[in-house]
């Protein structure tokens, strides 16, 4: 009954041994030969084996390294860790290695790839020698080939992202410099407009004066009237291309910005606005924030807002302009109020146009350019300009310089 | 020709230009002896007594050419690189009096040696002041050679 029992758990053992679900060899210890005495069903699946053609054989006979593949190290590495079971009757744990397969010889008896997880674990008898070592290896073939080819797939990606970004930047570079060149060419365009329109202007505004001086007394009253409305014409057009081409110079300067005291600036427009118009505006400058810019351009912006001001409240009673500023974490505003002709909020979003006005020349004159600088000018110096109005009301523009 | 003193030899093409030019003379009285050439060509020919001008003689040399730039045929610069080219003729004030602003064109002038470069103003009364002054400065102030 013992001895049944023995005997039934032994074969039971050798059975289950092959049917592990694990890829298993067992190694007689007879260096360097190695020799397969047993080996799992999964294991000989995994290596396209048959126990009859491995059992009794030496491992590296039956399993030698990849012909092919000169930089093959499996055999090596594997016979140094079994070695070192020998020595050391400890277990062994290899790093993944590449130990490429042969197909069976009806196959076709090539190599596969193949990568796998070795574990070397002697087992040791009582006299503490090793009996058998047991080699199992777990096959990461899928999971290596999966690793590669992700790396593979994300190199291709970058070099992939890093062309499209070349070219990209390339593209950015060329349109840069094209727009750069455009530029070039419609300043140089609009001064050399405004400077040959010029020529003949003064022909026009010239030959008018020699009529005046040499034939105004001969000339009745009506022929006086259109002599003098031909030099408001040429005045007219030479106003709007001054304005032109200081509205195109502005794109060709660059900042020179210093310290501004914004109440020398308005004090000093004003001053030279009463020279050049008569008026009769009560203007109130309080105390302003000193800001940081270009002289001569603020100054531009300064005289611009102050003489709109100026002139579009000249129609009511009591014209009253009033300048102040107000300081935030991140600007300096400046606000030009006046009790004037105002304007309709709908259009607000055509005053900083050029050549877009409001009002007919009839009403108040301009040529629509004064806005168009205001805007550029602060939009060169990283500020900006809005305005709020209604109609008869007033209005109120206000311009900010960034505080750095 | 060959007997009137010609003291100021307006090179122009642009009729306009050369009237208001003259007639700005003929305000400070200097326009008695202005004489116009409708281009670089003729500038040439009147100062070198050629072509039509061969009964002048090169010695009777203007006080001042007043020399536009942009003509057709042979255009400002060339005038100006021939007469600073030659012995008998670098004497000779160049006022070069052009709409053009274009630093190349004043550069080159300047290297050519010419002996003052004025830009027409726009308006007309700047104009006017700006021929007046200069023919009164090159006709009377300044003294010139020989």
């Amino acid at each position: 009954m013992e001895n049944k029992t023995k005997k039934q758990i032994a074969l039971n053992f050798q059975i289950l041994f092959e049917a592990a679900p694990g890829l298993f060899l067992i190694l007689k210890p007879d260096a360097p030969h190695f020799t397969i005495l047993g080996a799992s069903n999964a294991y000989l699946k995994a290596t396209m084996t048959e126990r009859g053609n491995i059992i009794g054989h030496g491992l590296f006979k039956v399993f030698p390294d990849n012909p092919d593949d000169h930089t093959a190290t499996g055999t090596s590495n594997l016979r140094k860790s079994l070695e070192s079971v020998l020595k050391n009757k400890i277990a062994n744990k290899m790093a993944i290695q590449k130990y490429d397969i042969q197909r069976p010889k009806s196959e076709g008896g090539e190599f596969e790839e193949r990568h796998w997880s070795p574990l070397n674990s002697p087992v040791l008898n009582e006299k503490n020698e090793v009996e058998y070592i047991i080699h199992r290896v777990e096959d990461v073939t899928e999971f290596v080939l999966l690793k590669q080819s992700s790396a593979r797939e994300i190199e291709l990606f970058k070099i992939e992202t890093d062309e499209k970004l070349k070219n990209l930047n390339k593209q950015l570079f060329e349109n840069v410099k094209q727009l750069e060149s455009v530029n070039k060419e419609l300043e140089s365009f609009s001064y050399s407009v405004s400077h040959d329109l010029r020529a003949p202007l003064r022909a026009i505004d010239g030959y008018a004066r020699i009529l005046e001086e040499d034939y105004g007394k001969i000339l009745d009253e009506e022929g006086n009237r259109l002599l003098e409305a031909v030099q408001y014409n040429a005045k007219k057009m030479g106003n709007l291309i001054d304005d032109l081409l200081s509205f195109s110079r502005l794109g060709k300067k660059e900042l020179a910005k210093t310290n501004l005291n914004m109440n020398e600036l308005f004090e000093g427009a004003l001053y030279e606005l009463n020279k050049s118009i008569t008026h009769n505006a009560r203007v109130k400058i309080e105390k302003l924030h000193p800001a940081k810019g270009d002289y001569g351009l603020i100054n531009q912006v300064v005289v611009n807002l102050l003489s709109n001001a100026i002139k579009y409240s000249s129609k009511v009673k009591e014209p009253l302009v009033e300048i102040s500023s107000e300081k935030t974490d991140s600007e300096l505003i400046y606000l030009i109020k006046d009790n004037g002709a105002g304007f309709d909020m709908r259009y607000a979003n055509k005053l900083f146009g050029v050549f877009q006005r409001l009002h007919t020349m009839d009403e108040f004159e301009g040529t629509g350019v004064g806005l168009a600088i205001v805007k550029r000018i602060m939009t060169k110096h990283g500020g900006k300009v809005t305005a709020e109005g209604e109609r008869d009301k007033g209005a109120i523009f206000k311009f900010s310089l960034p505080i750095k | 020709m060959d007997n009137i003193e010609v003291e100021v030899l307006l090179v122009e093409d642009n009729p306009s230009d050369a009237e208001l030019t003259i007639r700005a003379l003929k305000k400070n009285n200097l326009a008695n002896k202005v004489h116009h050439v409708k281009d670089g060509d003729e500038a040439l020919d009147f100062i070198f007594a050629k072509g039509n001008y061969t009964n002048r003689k090169i010695e009777n040399a203007p006080k001042v050419i007043l020399l536009d730039l942009k003509m057709p045929k042979v255009n400002g610069i060339e005038v100006l690189k021939v007469l600073k080219a030659d012995e008998r003729t670098k004497k000779i004030p160049v006022v070069v009096l052009t709409s053009s602003k274009e630093d190349p064109d004043i550069q080159e002038c300047y290297q050519l040696g010419v002996n003052s470069y004025v830009v027409k103003p726009v308006h007309f009364d700047s104009f006017l002041k700006a021929v007046s002054d200069l023919g009164l400065y090159w006709l009377l102030v300044n003294q010139a050679p020989k």
